[in-house]
């Protein structure tokens, strides 16, 4: 019975309109390709062939000249190094923060924790250029300006609303009664949580970590405020940089974009589920 | 006059045969309650009526019009749900209008005749109310109130007392009634629950992996029924199962139960010598005691005593599950005894062992000592 | 149990609550102090100028412009991606074939950097070689050179209408969920009582995706708010300051003019802004929570 229930209706229906909207859809999607189909085109083509005014033309040949270059540029290579670096500790500390809080605001509430609650979710809307200017001063009186650092933290720090949103709807799902279960059997909360909760909530981290590498990784505006020297850029800075020096190198360019680019587009296509869900869940519950 | 048709209906999901050659008639007025297991085939039969399924093959005719592939909305019927499937965003008196607002009928008419369907089912100081603030039984009554302002030719409804709690239940099940009475309306009725089928309806059509096993009257289904599987599925407590055999196949033969014999009359179906068959009893048909001959002894396992009535399951030999025997609720029986069993007044239900076809049936009454 | 739990609550809040005190709620005191200053983000000598930095704002020409551009921003959030967002969630909705491949076609952009969106935008407006052109001319027949960017009328919309191009694709995940949330029996009894295709969308779907709209439309203008990244790529602000937003305007007077207490105070402005909306945000769900299941 319940199966039927959540099957749609599929019957044909007499109308046409699946076959209007499937056109529909499909001018929309290639409007929609078309921007990220140039920059993919434009990378295989060598200079000659854009020059002629052909950077959106179906290419005539596949030329991997602009990958080379980019990818042996010694720069390219610390720009990707130093994203990683801050990429990799900041997903795993905004995470690791959000499970502990999270899990207090749903487990072990107390009053005035739904407030809390709302005041730490909430900084999540509010745009970083309102402490701008304290941590840019905060870190130069540290001394930490121009090192990866300041990075690190910042988006460490700015991580915390939405991953203790999304831990703390989702140890919400998990049954009370699993909890009292294994405290019954003498476990204290860290043990909880370590060994019952967060087991289950492997979708829930694998939603935060698609959701916190793509925007830290993808982040400009951190590294233009924090980092002065070339080899402390991080990609989205350094793409920037270098697409000045190779100024009509546009196959180059369209080459650095799409390298830049490609860990989150991995992430995305594997892990698309749970970038969706991650985006539904946090918006929809909250 | 014939209200609904069905013809060799037959309906595939991908490569499973969900629905296996149905042929139904329901007359204008009746109530026809769909029953049988999970699985059978029940709410897939009433959404092929609905038209919100499409068939593999096979005829539907309502109201005399081939409604095979018209659309649920032209069909003349209208569906209670299991889950209500009220809008939550429109209020009661929206909810019920909502097919006339849709065929933009004048204000008048639509709030006329919301008065009328409220005045029925008794909700008419809910009409300002959201779903969200309604009981169960409160927002079933919408549900039936939405289909009855379409003045059907065939309500639907689809195990719509499921999600109530049992004493709701009950209540419902005679509003439900009182309504099919008033109205006169024609109702296919789907549930799992044979309580329900055996009081509501008129007609009953038990279900089995898409087939019809039997279609009756509810006291015909109970006191004849065809096979084994409607004879163990309608009855609570379940009938009972013992194997036993002929003595010969031809008359004059007797029916050889555990260590009793009974004349066996001509009704009963022919078979060959030493087949193997089932004899199905009631609960009520056995009884515990020493008045006549016993079929077996068998000690007693459980006493269940409901107040009206007592029930005794015993741990027989041969029979796989307990055998249920009802009797008076003041007798002093406990479990651990060993008692003999006997056949009280009733009738004994003979079954094809193979197949389960029934075979015939044995009346017994008390033979004097 | 009670005490036990007091205990825990502390050591597993204590971190993160610390983290998130320092980093951002302790600064964003700061940001009000100093936007009471004339601090130029290096001198440690800086004096109180009370107000003055926010009477100054309102006569500031280009202030005045940035919040209206801002408004303009946040106008064209609530129309345009939502608009186009709830157009394909429907599209997608009504089984097509291929709907997961359309689905990720059209949120494809949310995984790109704000930099490379730019990128890709800038090279689409090109006034000689850029697709818009191209396309417009053989379109029309007549070849144009329009400089989108560098032009002040069109320079902010067409940055909007870049960022759109990302936005979109959230907005039509977020009202795709909320149309797979509605319950299949409430679609079956809009067949049963004969809805037409429109009238299901308009009576049923439509106010069922409420809640989805008021996420949907908080969250553009939010994002609208915060769009600094993918402005700096494509115009900088410019040209002459034409498409300049909040954001952008005190990023200018921070970090290019060094008059970090005006930048705070502009900052200050921000926040009431966010706050605001924030404030309607959580209304709006509360009051729709009221009347849904």
């Amino acid at each position: 019975m319940t199966d039927i229930q959540s099957q749609r209706v599929d019957r044909p229906q007499p109308e046409g309109w699946p076959v209007v909207t499937f056109i529909c859809l499909i001018v929309l999607a290639i409007l929609f390709l078309a921007p990220t189909l140039g920059v993919l085109l434009s990378s295989v083509k060598t200079v000659q062939e854009i020059s002629l005014g052909h950077l959106w033309s179906l290419p005539t040949s596949f030329n991997l000249d602009n990958y080379v270059a980019i990818l042996t540029n010694q720069s390219v290579r610390i720009y990707l190094l130093n994203t990683l670096l801050v990429t990799a500790p900041a997903t795993a500390g905004s995470i690791a923060l959000g499970i502990l809080a999270g899990y207090v605001f749903a487990k072990l509430p107390f009053r005035g924790s739904d407030v809390l609650f709302l005041a730490v979710v909430s900084g999540m809307f509010f745009p970083p250029q309102i402490i701008l200017i304290p941590l840019f001063r905060l870190f130069n009186g540290l001394g930490l300006l121009d090192t990866l650092w300041p990075m690190i933290f910042v988006h460490t720090a700015m991580g915390i609303p939405i991953c203790t949103l999304l831990m703390r709807n989702f140890f919400a799902t998990v049954p009370n009664a699993l909890r009292e279960a294994a405290i019954l059997e003498g476990a204290n909360e860290w043990r909880v949580l370590v060994r019952v909760v967060l087991p289950l909530s492997l979708p829930a981290l694998a939603v935060l970590a698609t959701l916190q590498f793509t925007w830290i990784w993808n982040d400009f505006l951190w590294p233009l405020i924090f980092t002065q020297s070339d080899d402390k850029r991080t990609i989205m800075l350094g793409l920037v940089f270098l697409n000045g020096q190779y100024s009509v190198a546009w196959g180059v360019q369209g080459a650095l974009s799409l390298v830049a680019s490609l860990p989150t587009l991995i992430v995305f296509l594997f892990f698309q589920r749970y970038f969706i869900k991650g985006m539904t869940m946090g918006a929809l519950k909250g | 006059m014939t209200e609904l048709r069905l013809q060799d209906i037959h309906k595939s999901f991908g490569s499973v045969e969900t629905i296996r050659g149905i042929d139904l008639t329901v007359e204008a007025g009746e109530l026809v309650v769909l029953v049988g297991p999970s699985g059978c085939g029940k709410s897939t039969l009433l959404r092929i009526i609905s038209g919100l399924e499409s068939v593999t093959s096979g005829k539907i005719i309502i109201g005399g019009r081939d409604s095979t592939r018209a659309p649920p909305a032209q069909r003349g019927i209208a569906m209670v749900f299991q889950s209500y499937a009220l809008f939550p965003h429109m209020t009661v008196a929206e909810n019920i209008s909502f097919g006339l607002r849709l065929a933009k009928a004048g204000k008048k008419e639509i709030d006329q005749k919301v008065a009328q369907v409220a005045d029925i089912l008794q909700i008419a100081g809910l009409l300002e109310r959201w779903p969200k603030q309604l009981s169960g039984g409160q927002r079933q009554r919408v549900a039936i109130g939405r289909a009855i302002i379409r003045n059907p030719r065939v309500f639907l409804f689809d195990e719509p007392l499921s999600n109530l709690d049992a004493a709701l239940r009950v209540q419902m099940r005679l509003e439900i009634a009182r309504l099919h009475r008033r109205l006169g309306a024609t109702m296919v009725y789907v549930t799992h629950d044979q309580v329900e089928a055996m009081t509501l309806a008129d007609k009953i059509v038990v279900l089995n992996a898409g087939r019809i096993e039997q279609i009756g009257s509810p006291i015909e289904l109970y006191n004849a029924p065809a096979n084994r599987f409607v004879a163990q599925f309608i009855g609570s407590p379940r009938m009972n199962f013992f194997p036993a055999e002929f003595s010969a196949s031809q008359q004059p033969r007797e029916l050889i139960l555990g260590a009793a014999r009974f004349a066996v009359g001509d009704p009963v179906r022919a078979t060959r010598a030493g087949e193997p068959i089932e004899a199905g009893v009631r609960p009520e048909h056995l009884a515990i005691g020493i008045d006549s001959p016993p079929l077996f002894e068998a000690e007693i396992a459980i006493v269940e005593r409901l107040g009206s009535e007592t029930i005794v399951y015993l741990d027989a030999p041969g029979s796989a599950e307990p055998v249920a025997i009802k009797v008076t609720a003041s007798c002093g029986l406990r479990p651990g005894e060993r008692v003999p069993v006997t056949l009280a007044d009733g009738v004994i239900h003979l079954f094809d062992a193979a197949g389960g076809d029934g075979i015939g049936r044995v009346n017994i009454s008390r033979k004097p000592n | 149990m009670e005490r036990d739990n007091r205990i825990w609550q502390i050591i597993f809040l204590a971190l993160p609550l610390s983290v998130f005190a320092v980093l951002v709620v302790w600064p964003l005191f700061s940001s009000f102090f100093y936007s009471f200053t004339n601090w130029n983000g290096f001198n440690p000598n800086y004096r109180f100028v009370g107000l003055d930095n926010f009477a100054r704002i309102f006569s500031d020409r280009l202030f005045v412009h940035a919040i209206a551009n801002t408004t303009i921003w946040m106008i064209a959030a609530i129309v345009l991606p939502t608009g186009v967002g709830l157009g394909l969630a429907l599209l997608i909705d009504s089984r097509v074939p291929g709907a997961t491949i359309f689905k990720s076609v059209f949120y494809l952009p949310i995984c790109l950097s704000a930099v490379v969106v730019g990128q890709i935008w800038v090279w689409i407006y090109q006034p000689d070689w850029g697709l818009l052109n191209t396309v417009i001319g053989v379109v029309t027949g007549k070849p144009i050179h329009f400089a989108w960017l560098a032009k002040p009328d069109s320079a902010l919309f067409a940055v909007i209408v870049a960022w759109s191009w990302q936005q979109t694709g959230l907005a039509m995940v977020i009202f795709l969920a909320g149309l797979t949330a509605i319950p299949g029996d409430l679609l079956e009894a809009c067949e049963i009582e004969g809805a037409k295709h429109g009238q299901r969308i308009w009576f049923v779907l439509l106010p069922l995706l409420r809640p989805a709209t008021v996420v949907v439309v908080a969250l553009g203008v939010i994002n609208s708010l915060k769009g600094f990244d993918i402005l700096y790529i494509m115009t900088g602000g410019g040209p002459f300051n034409s498409s300049d937003t909040l954001a952008m305007h005190m990023y200018n007077e921070s970090f290019r003019k060094y008059n970090m207490g005006y930048g705070s105070a502009i900052s200050v402005v921000l926040f009431v802004i966010a706050l605001s909306i924030i404030f309607v945000y959580f209304r709006q769900l509360k009051r729709i929570d009221q009347i849904y299941d």
